[in-house]
Order: C-alpha cells, then sequence, then structure tokens
C-alpha cells in the first residue's frame, strides 16, 4: 500500500470528523461516526489493491458503511443516520462535481460529460451499496424475529 | 394539574398529540428521515393508548390522527420550517421516544425533558470555524493536493465561515449565502495561486466546495426515496440539485471577475 493511500485515509477521517463537529455529534459518538468515513476508504482502498472496477469499489464501501452503520447504532444504541450521514462524506464524488462545474465554465463539453457520467455511475454504486446493506439487515430482523416469538411462547 | 383520561379524555388526547408532534417535528428538523419521524410518532401515540395511528409526514409538514373509543377522533398539523442540522438533539429525541414507550411517563415530563434537549449545548463558534478548516484541508489532501494547497484551504476554509456567519445573522435567502461563500471560496482561491501561496486553484477549491455540498441532505434522500417516501426524496433531491447549481454559480462569479 503506497503513502499517498494511507495519507488519503487519514483525510478521510479528518474530513467525516469536520462534518462531526459540524452535525454537533457530541462524545464518544464524535470518534465512532469519523471511523466510518475512515472505514470505507480502507474498504475502498483495498478493494482496489484487490483490483475491483471503480463501480465495485463504491459498492463495495458502502455496503460496509450500511452494515457498520447498522451495526454500530445496535450497539450504542442510537439512530443508524449519524453514522450513515457522516462516514457517506469520503465518498461523495465532490471532485467530480467540481470539475464538471468548472468545465461549463471553461466550455470544456467533453470533460462535462465525462466527470458528470462518472459523479453519476459512483452515485449508483453507493446507493446500490446502501440498499444491499439493508437488505442484508431486513432479512436478519426477519430471521431473528420468529426464533424470538417461539422463546416467548414457550413460557 | 394532570390530564386525567378518564375525567377529559379529549384533553388527554389533544395533550397527546401535541406530545407527538412536538418531537416528531423537531426530530425532523434536526435531520431525521421521514421514515424515523413517522413511525416515532406513531409508536409514541399508540404507547399513550390510542388504539389507531394515522401519521403522515412530508419534508414540510406532519399531519397526525389518531382515534379511540374515549376521545373519538382527534386530528393535529404542524408547518415544519427552519432546518438546523444537529444530530445530537435527534439522538437525544429518539432516545427520548424509546423511554416514553416503555416508561410512559407523564406529559409534563415529556415537555420538560424536549425542551431540556431542545437547549443542549452546541459546539462555540470557534469550533465551527475549526471543523470549516479541517473539512477544506482534509478534502484538499484527500483529492491529491499537496499540504502548501491543504494550509491555503484550511484558511479559505475560515475565510468562508467568517462570510457566511453575517449574511447568515441578516438572514439573507440561504441559496445567496451558499452562492457568495463558494464565490468567496474561488476568488480567494485564484487570489493565493496567482500569489503563489498554493500551488493549484483547482485542488484548494476542491476542498473548500466539500464544505458546501450537502451530504446529509444527499443521504437523507436516497434513503427517504428508498423507503417509499418519494415526495420528500425528491423534494430533497431538488434541493441538493438547487444548492450544486448555486455553488458553480459561486465559482462562476469568482472565475469571471479574473
Amino acid at each position: 500500500m503506497s503513502q499517498t493511500a494511507i495519507i488519503q485515509m487519514i483525510a478521510a477521517f479528518l474530513g467525516s470528523l469536520g462534518f462531526a463537529l459540524l452535525f454537533n455529534i457530541r462524545g464518544k459518538l464524535l470518534f465512532w461516526t469519523s471511523f466510518g468515513g475512515l472505514l470505507d476508504w480502507v474498504i475502498f482502498i483495498f478493494a482496489g489493491v484487490a483490483g475491483f472496477s471503480e463501480f465495485s469499489k463504491y459498492f463495495l464501501a458502502a455496503l460496509v458503511l450500511g452494515l457498520y452503520s447498522e451495526l454500530m447504532a445496535r450497539l450504542l444504541k442510537t439512530p443508524t443516520t449519524s453514522f450513515f450521514v457522516v462516514g457517506f462524506i469520503p465518498l461523495v464524488p465532490g471532485a467530480n462535481l467540481f470539475i464538471a462545474m468548472n468545465a461549463i465554465i471553461v466550455h470544456q463539453q467533453a470533460v462535462f460529460y465525462e466527470n458528470t457520467l462518472e459523479a453519476l455511475s459512483v452515485a449508483l454504486a453507493i446507493t446500490m451499496g446502501l440498499i444491499t446493506s439493508l437488505v442484508i439487515f431486513n432479512i436478519y430482523t426477519y430471521c431473528k424475529k420468529p426464533i424470538h416469538h417461539l422463546k416467548t411462547k414457550k413460557k | 394539574m394532570p390530564l386525567n383520561r378518564t375525567d377529559n379524555p379529549e384533553a388527554y388526547g389533544h395533550h397527546l398529540l401535541q406530545c407527538a408532534i412536538m418531537i416528531g417535528s423537531n426530530m425532523l428538523m434536526t435531520g431525521a428521515e421521514i421514515h424515523r419521524v413517522e413511525d416515532t410518532v406513531k409508536r409514541i401515540c399508540l404507547a399513550y393508548g390510542a388504539e389507531e395511528a394515522e401519521v403522515f409526514s412530508i419534508t414540510y409538514t406532519i399531519i397526525v390522527t389518531i382515534s379511540s373509543k374515549d376521545f373519538g377522533i382527534l386530528t393535529q398539523t404542524k408547518r415544519i420550517s427552519g432546518f438546523t442540522y444537529n444530530l445530537n438533539i435527534m439522538n437525544a429525541l429518539n432516545a427520548l421516544s424509546r423511554k416514553i414507550c416503555q416508561e410512559k411517563p407523564s406529559f409534563k415530563s415529556v415537555e420538560a425533558d424536549v425542551q431540556d434537549i431542545l437547549t443542549l449545548e452546541t459546539y462555540s463558534s470557534g469550533w465551527i470555524i475549526f471543523a470549516y478548516a479541517l473539512i477544506s484541508a482534509a478534502f484538499t489532501v484527500f483529492f491529491g493536493g499537496a499540504l502548501q494547497d491543504a494550509l491555503v484551504s484550511g484558511c479559505i476554509g475560515v475565510a468562508m465561515r467568517l462570510v457566511e456567519l453575517p449574511l447568515r445573522k441578516l438572514q439573507i435567502n440561504r441559496f445567496v449565502v451558499v452562492c457568495l461563500c463558494s464565490a468567496t471560496a474561488g476568488f480567494l482561491a485564484i487570489t493565493a495561486t496567482n500569489l503563489g501561496l498554493g500551488l493549484s486553484a483547482e485542488k484548494i477549491s476542491i476542498g473548500n466546495i466539500m464544505v458546501l455540498v450537502p451530504g446529509l441532505l444527499l443521504t437523507n434522500s436516497i434513503r427517504d426515496l428508498f423507503a417509499d417516501n418519494m415526495i420528500s426524496g425528491f423534494v430533497r433531491i431538488c434541493e441538493v440539485v438547487l444548492l450544486s447549481i448555486v455553488i458553480a454559480f459561486g465559482f462562476a462569479i469568482a472565475h469571471a471577475s479574473f
């Protein structure tokens, strides 16, 4: 793993931490929400090392973030929203959007199309990742319920 | 005087609605998704003995109808305006609603609890300025900028907050505020690179833009859409698009001035 990758991970954590501060998250949650931002970028980098495509990298990162959020929400008894919202930040295709906007100003159509398309595909990958994690947790809670029912009925 | 359900069921029902809506609307205003708000309000109503509770919420309003044999059918609505994203308050309200459903405290104590939660401490303006600088610098590095660029970007982050704060106090339209912020950021980034302080105006600006990008709105709108709350989801998506256009327009102003 290159040095830039490690620097990027640290930057992802600090950037997420900044947003956690903006959203007035406090105490130990401040760390655990920002850690989500670090986690999804670590996944992103490792997926890149493993040779996944750009789309799959974002998909996997969002999927892990989703699972992490649901898990931490249950462990810390806090709504998933905080983890989602903060952890999501490094995945936002900010650079593509910015370059696309810049391209409008300087009339570079090709650059505009390329970056807009990339931003859209990233958004799609992230959405699919989040939805997949939601589905996994739906199945998990569904599987858990009947067992719970049986236990209470036996009493 | 504590309200007694058997003496005055209608007043009891109205008080119940008031409490439930107060919690729901504050959750919505501080950054909760629609599904969470509807679910919370419904649970509270049912916990306090409503036989049925119909809750409908979109980004700007909550409508709740509860029915029971003793107080009949009651409805209240609340118009929601002024969003301040404060997840600390949202988390506290969520915890309170869990407590309500388990312990069913009196309405008086619920109202007192909500008031306490709404006055929970927020970060001082110094911390917010620090957060702006931190986000700007971190994302400049994140998107491949040099350390020198990160420092410039951090300083511009501080300047953005200093521009934003008085404009917010004057209650200027929030889209205009965002536009002026991004214009300031663009202008300072180009000036700094022309003076030789920064290496790449583009990398500096990418960091600054991340402060303005409505990440919370975007995440919540996606979750709203996939939780079958189409109206609110699309309303928020529109807001995201509009904000992005406004940010771009601000940068265009900055570029045009050189």
